[in-house]
């Protein structure tokens, strides 16, 4: 199965993790680049910019809402890496609940890594999109 | 108007009232609008606003979301359309609101390289306001007459 992998840049280390475990376990994982150069070649960058507040610009610049678009509307499913942040379980922010969207409206399987989140605004669109929750168990992915 | 003719209305189903009054200036204007099913309903009083509001209270806001697909059949009409114009009014002390599903289809507009038009400005208040931004809607100040 193609798999997109979505989640906050913050579980950027998860997300690389899980993208070499689907590899092992057959699937073709499809990342952003600037994760694997983050986490895997010492890019700091990026996350330097996040800090100072740049994270709107830094959308636009790398056009990243469109590139996942895209990358989802070629894979199968994605996978919602949704770990805890700044003290809210199963965080799931903005860009992630637009990439679950372009994941529904193009009908591919969308997997919750966790629960759905309890304390975000779109927590009836996140319902509504049915998403499968694997509780930490990529087996359960099929 | 240029090549801009069909535009969809995004906004709260709270706001109905006026989604009604903006679709029919647009009309007025030239324009074909479509706005969200169900206050096409609450204005043919099939539904009405305190059932919805009711569902939503009741953590009931999912279901008639599948029901009715309204999802993936906004989606399909964004598509179709030129534009979309998000009608942003004050809610429950959220100046400019912007709610889940709305924000939803500003992502769809922005992947399908739809206009994007705010009638209001981005609100300050809701957690996803860096995305909003990125995806640089055009803010009308509540001038119709800036949509080209």
């Amino acid at each position: 199965m193609k798999i997109t992998i979505i989640g906050s840049s913050a579980f950027r280390e998860k997300k690389v993790k899980l993208f070499d475990r689907l590899k092992e376990l057959g699937h073709n994982p499809v990342i952003h680049p600037h994760y694997i150069e983050s986490v895997k070649e010492g890019r700091t960058d990026i996350m330097d910019r996040i800090a100072k507040g740049e994270h709107a610009q830094l959308k636009i610049e790398n056009n990243y809402i469109m590139w996942y678009y895209n990358a989802i509307v070629e894979s199968d499913a994605v996978l919602v890496v949704n770990l805890e942040k700044n003290g809210q379980k199963n965080y799931i922010g903005g860009n992630v609940f637009l990439e679950i969207g372009f994941a529904y409206v193009n009908r591919k399987k969308i997997f919750l890594f966790n629960s759905i989140p309890e304390n975000v605004p779109y927590i009836d669109e996140i319902e509504a999109m049915e998403p499968i929750i694997l509780y930490r168990d990529l087996e359960k992915m099929g | 108007m240029d090549n801009l003719e069909k535009i969809v209305i995004c906004g709260s189903i709270s706001a109905y009232m006026e989604i009604e009054k903006v679709s029919n200036d647009l009309i007025g204007l030239g324009y074909e609008v479509k706005i969200p099913l169900s206050v096409e309903r609450i204005l043919k009083k099939e539904l009405t606003i305190e059932k919805f509001t009711q569902e939503l209270e009741e953590g009931e806001g999912h279901k008639r979301k599948i029901q009715d697909d309204v999802i993936r059949a906004y989606y399909e009409k964004i598509k179709d359309a030129d534009a979309i114009l998000v009608c942003n009014f004050d809610k429950n002390g959220v100046a400019n609101y912007i709610g889940g599903n709305t924000f939803l289809e500003i992502g769809f507009a922005h992947v399908l390289n739809k206009k994007i038009f705010l009638l209001n400005p981005i609100p300050k208040g809701v957690s996803y306001v860096d995305e909003i931004r990125a995806m640089q809607p055009v803010v009308l100040d509540e001038d119709l007459g800036k949509i080209k």
